[in-house]
């Protein structure tokens, strides 16, 4: 095995094999060193990787192509049912399908006004998302952001504005207000009330159309076959990847990064380091803050992280049913507890004091429906997302909080799917502290950095180093701190490794 | 009395009589037209109880731009600027904070929480100083109207402008427009009070809380405040805001203006898209050449003007202009001192600022509160004792205190405002008690207004006190709307000139006068515009 490489990739999640990738396209000799293992069984019987989200709509098709994913056996599944929200207290559930005249005809009994101008509503979303799209494939710059600001206006303003305020625009019934208003705070610790959750719920939209509801679609044999797919694509191009290969610091000499030494102690030589670790770690643990000014350890100091997403995987051996439900094809999708944006905000307000809300919001998704292998027959995984449950509680501690999560979250489903209790075989639930141990995920935000405007674009991850480079020649940053950010784009990576083949030719 | 004008200007608010004042002074013949019996708008000083002389609405001065004061000859019709340097800051828990001009005073009074913030609150000021720096550039220019001028060139101007800042500066100014205080403020301190006590101005008259996405747009707004060129000084004008208002008019008139009160417009005189002057309430019609409204967009374009021959564009986006107030007045005249729990006796501390019930969260739980549509008890306060910076405001040994209380939104949940007035007194009353225990004795009278007042007494839609929430898209290039930006109307000879447009809100003067020299340039070829 050599020590000498071209590139060293910290990370081999989907962004440091996307990088990985296009820099050993260009001829540079790549390792990937990833600190994790490969995925065990999540229960005897049931696989499921946890580290990522079930949906793989985000995902660009440049991506897609580049990495020739179709070519590596990723078959994309888009069920016709997008997004289902079951209600309780005798209000009618309302379905979203991929043809947007279904979702109608489910909007209309809740509201006929509502349902008459959905087409509209999601045809100015495809406008305006379809603005911003090349951006987010671009190296951010400063002057990027002041054209956007001042020729964009109608962008702004839908950008700048609460989901809230926009959808209140537009709509009435608050079960699709609720629903719609689902896709604004991923990423987000705030609410839909708060100021810039528009820009999330663009951001949301911005690629493949899932009907009226945010971009969607899964991956036929669960997620586990894209990282394969992504892992077979990469080293294809030569790339090497050492599993259980945890990085302990950068090798510096003069400000240059030459290199990275092993938790073990071997030293790995390259000519360039790119970290795909959020840039908190990246900065305080592999550079070590003696090494960088005190200015930018501030603006890394004060990158706001404070994660608030927890999820539960239940083992059940059979489906749910949910009230409202009409068939089983309604549970292909996402199953969203939201039944408002005042229940999604009043949620949010818990974690501002520490807490979580006792009716969270919930994001169930079945992963078993589109790949019946990760468990025994007839039986099935719920991979359940909940926000928010802050990373730092007030005057307790997660492990003294996680059963109680846990029966929330157990309770609220169950009060949406009265049968589910006594069909649970199995549950883990993953805290935001566990995301940061068990992942590196700082603070366990899943998006590398809250993704509030003002960490966006070239404020990503901090103000003046948006542009994939830092302060140490020679290091870059490649995962979702940087530009555009978190969820399953792919575009940090794509972006990292175009700038990079940029500035070195 | 003359009935064929130059220029009529609806609305004698300060913004208002700013325009009127430099169109006055370039030889036009203005009538300004007010619908109350006094002058000022939301800058008036009125007697509610006798003897004591209430700053109605607003009551602090320090946005005030200085070239107003000078080309209006402000000082020569009688604006005088009185001291009102020091702020306490007050937590429910008994903690306090008093900031005062003096240097090291302030740093000691930070450093009995932390040094490290004390140390760090020169680096912030410094830096929140060229940050200020940066934009006072807009305060002097007119936004570009892309669609109108497609002028370019000012665009290029503030590139260029822009492009010799410095990078930390900049990075720091475009963080504002879109983070929450908090978050900005948690950049270089960890004292809870220090950084509730900054967040402050972060809140003013708008329905976000520290910790919102946005609110440190509002804290850049507040701190652009100079007086006469001293960068970050509050001042209380010399017979409170309407002192301001006072001084504003005699100039206009001085310059030869008109104005009449009690004169309530009903609407344009229009003749297709073409404004040809206003009609009065009372049915009497005047004619001008040009008709400037310093009233808020819906009240401009929606009640004035009338939404037939407006662009739909434009009439929707008046319709989706945020300006849901958050913040009440109250207005209290004494008897006596009032005596701080926290800092007992007389000093320099009864001539400032005080805040009540500062603390993050205590913050956040009002916001909570008020963004379901009801208020706190134990308020935020934004107080002082005026007739200590101005004893004329009260008779010998009597004090006038004012109130500015925010998160009391316009949109109650439960019952009306009309309903609730007497019980957010109380509510006001109960807060004070809490740190000024002698103040309820003191109490001979009071004066509420609520945000349904404050729309209702002066037409500010839905009570927001700068015409439209502080927001990035409501700023700048978006204010008040996107493609009619500057000061100009898709209407002929119809313009803006109040806090909707740009600069925004706040007693600057600054939408008057760069409406002014817009119209002066577009209209009359006078000067070469900024």
């Amino acid at each position: 095995m050599t020590n000498n490489y071209d590139v060293i990739v910290i990370g081999a999640g989907h962004n440091g094999l996307i990088a990985a990738h296009q820099l050993a396209k260009a001829g540079k000799s790549v390792l990937v060193v990833e600190q994790r293992g490969a995925d065990e069984a999540i229960f005897p019987g049931f696989w499921l990787a946890l580290g990522t989200d079930d949906d793989a709509g985000l995902l660009r098709q440049s991506v897609i192509d580049e990495m020739g994913l179709v070519e590596q056996g990723v078959v994309f599944v888009e069920p016709d049912v997008t997004a289902f929200a079951p209600q309780i207290n005798g209000r009618s559930s309302l379905t979203l399908h991929r043809n947007i005249h279904q979702s109608i005809a489910s909007i209309a009994t809740h509201s006929e006004r509502d349902a008459a101008c959905f087409a509209a509503w999601r045809e100015k979303i495809g406008a305006l998302t379809a603005v911003l799209e090349p951006h987010l494939h671009q190296t951010p710059t400063v002057e990027q952001m002041g054209t956007l600001l001042l020729g964009q206006p109608e962008l702004v303003r839908y950008a700048n504005v609460s989901a809230r305020e926009t959808l209140d625009w537009w709509f009435e019934s608050d079960a699709l207000k609720g629903l719609l208003a689902s896709s604004s705070v991923i990423g987000l610790e705030h609410g839909p009330y708060a100021q810039n959750s528009g820009f999330m719920l663009l951001y949301h939209y911005a690629n493949a159309d899932g009907g009226g509801f945010r971009a969607s679609r899964f991956v036929q044999g669960g997620m586990g076959k894209l990282q394969e797919a992504m892992v077979a694509a990469a080293m294809g191009q030569g790339v090497e990847i050492r599993e259980e290969t945890a990085v302990s610091h950068l090798l510096l000499n003069n400000g240059h990064a030459t290199g990275v030494v092993l938790a073990d102690g071997e030293t790995i030589h390259a000519g360039l380091i790119v970290s795909s670790a959020t840039p908190r770690h990246t900065f305080f643990n592999l550079v070590k803050p003696y090494n960088l000014e005190p200015r930018f350890m501030r603006r890394v100091r004060s990158q706001v992280y404070r994660g608030t997403t927890a999820r539960l995987v239940l083992a059940v051996n059979e489906l749910p049913e949910f009230i409202g439900q009409e068939n089983v094809a309604q549970l292909d999708g996402h199953i969203v507890i939201c039944p408002s944006t005042e229940y999604l905000e009043r949620a949010a307000d818990a974690a501002k004091y520490g807490r979580f809300s006792p009716h969270p919001l919930l994001d169930i998704t079945i992963p078993t429906r589109h790949a019946p292998e990760l468990a025994p027959a007839g039986q099935h995984l719920l991979n359940i997302t909940m926000r928010y449950a802050p990373y730092t509680l007030r005057g307790t501690h997660w492990d003294e909080q996680r059963e109680a999560l846990a029966e929330t979250i157990v309770q609220t489903v169950a009060s949406y799917a009265p049968g589910l209790r006594d069909t649970i075989l199995h549950q883990r639930l993953t805290t935001p502290l566990d995301w940061e141990q068990q992942f590196g995920l700082t603070e366990g935000c899943l998006h590398h950095g809250q993704m509030g405007l003002e960490q966006m674009f070239a404020m990503r991850p901090v103000p003046g180093w948006g542009q994939y480079a830092t302060p140490i020649a020679n290091l870059y940053l490649c995962g979702a701190g940087s530009h555009p950010g978190g969820g399953l784009t792919g575009l940090p990576g794509r972006n990292a490794a175009r700038q990079i083949l940029a500035d070195f030719g | 009395m003359n009935n064929k004008y130059d220029a009529i200007i609806i609305g004698a608010g300060h913004n208002g009589l700013t325009c009127a004042g430099y169109l006055a002074k370039a030889g036009k013949n203005v009538l300004v037209l007010e619908k109350r019996y006094l002058v000022g708008g939301a800058t008036v000083s009125e007697e509610i109880v006798p003897g004591y002389k209430f700053a109605t609405f607003s009551y602090l001065v320090s946005l005030l731009r200085s070239e107003v004061i000078h080309d209006l000859e402000l000082v020569k019709h009688g604006l005088r600027m009185l001291p009102f340097e020091t702020t306490l800051d007050l937590a429910a828990n008994g903690d306090y904070l008093y900031r005062e001009p003096d240097h090291y005073r302030t740093y000691r009074a930070i450093a009995r929480y932390s040094k490290r913030d004390a140390e760090a609150y020169d680096e912030y000021k410094l830096m929140m100083r060229h940050v200020i720096h940066t934009v006072r550039y807009l305060m002097h220019h007119a936004p570009p109207n892309m669609d109108v001028d497609a002028n370019p060139l000012a665009l290029v101007e503030l590139a260029k402008h822009l492009g010799t800042v410095d990078k930390e500066v900049l990075y720091t100014l475009i963080q504002l427009l879109t983070i929450s205080a908090n978050d900005f403020l948690s950049q270089w301190f960890e004292t809870d009070i220090l950084k509730a006590g900054l967040a402050t101005s972060g809140m003013i008259g708008s329905m976000v809380s520290p910790k919102s996405p946005g609110s440190g747009l509002v804290l850049l707004a507040m701190y652009m405040g100079e007086i006469d060129g001293v960068y970050r000084t509050w001042r209380f004008a010399k017979g409170g805001t309407g002192g301001v208002a006072n001084a504003l008019a005699r100039a206009a008139q001085a310059f030869g203006a008109d104005i009449r009160t009690n004169a309530p417009v009903a609407q344009l005189l229009r003749h297709g898209d073409e404004v040809r002057g206003v009609v009065l309430e009372s049915g009497e019609e005047i004619t001008a050449d040009l008709v400037v409204s310093s009233l808020t967009p819906q009240m401009t374009y929606l009640k004035l003007a009338g939404e037939e021959g407006l662009p739909s564009d434009l009439v929707e986006q008046v319709k989706r202009w945020n300006s849901a107030g958050s913040a009440s007045k109250i207005n209290l005249a004494l008897d006596g001192i009032p005596e701080f729990k926290a800092m007992p006796g007389f000093g320099m501390h009864l001539a400032g600022g005080f805040n009540t019930n500062v603390s993050i969260d205590a913050f956040e739980r009002l916001y909570d509160t008020a963004k379901y549509g009801d208020f706190e008890r134990h308020l935020f306060i934004d107080g002082g004792i005026i007739s200590f910076a101005d004893p004329d405001m009260a008779p010998p040994g009597k004090h006038v205190m004012t109130c500015f209380v925010m998160y009391t939104p316009y949109h109650l949940r439960q019952g009306t405002w009309d309903e609730r007035r007497e019980e957010l007194g109380d509510a006001v009353v109960d807060t004070l008690e809490h740190y000024i225990p002698n103040i309820r004795k003191l109490i001979v009278g009071r004066q509420i207004s609520t945000p349904l007042d404050i729309e209702r007494l002066i037409n500010m839609s839905g009570g927001n006190i700068f015409q439209g929430e502080l927001r990035l898209s409501q700023m700048f290039l978006m204010r008040p709307t996107a493609g009619y930006s500057g000061y100009q109307t898709p209407l002929h000879n119809y313009y803006i000139c109040g806090s909707s447009a740009h600069p925004s809100g706040g007693i600057s003067g600054a939408p008057g006068r760069l409406a002014a020299l817009q119209i002066l340039q577009q209209k009359w070829g006078v000067g070469r515009g900024e």
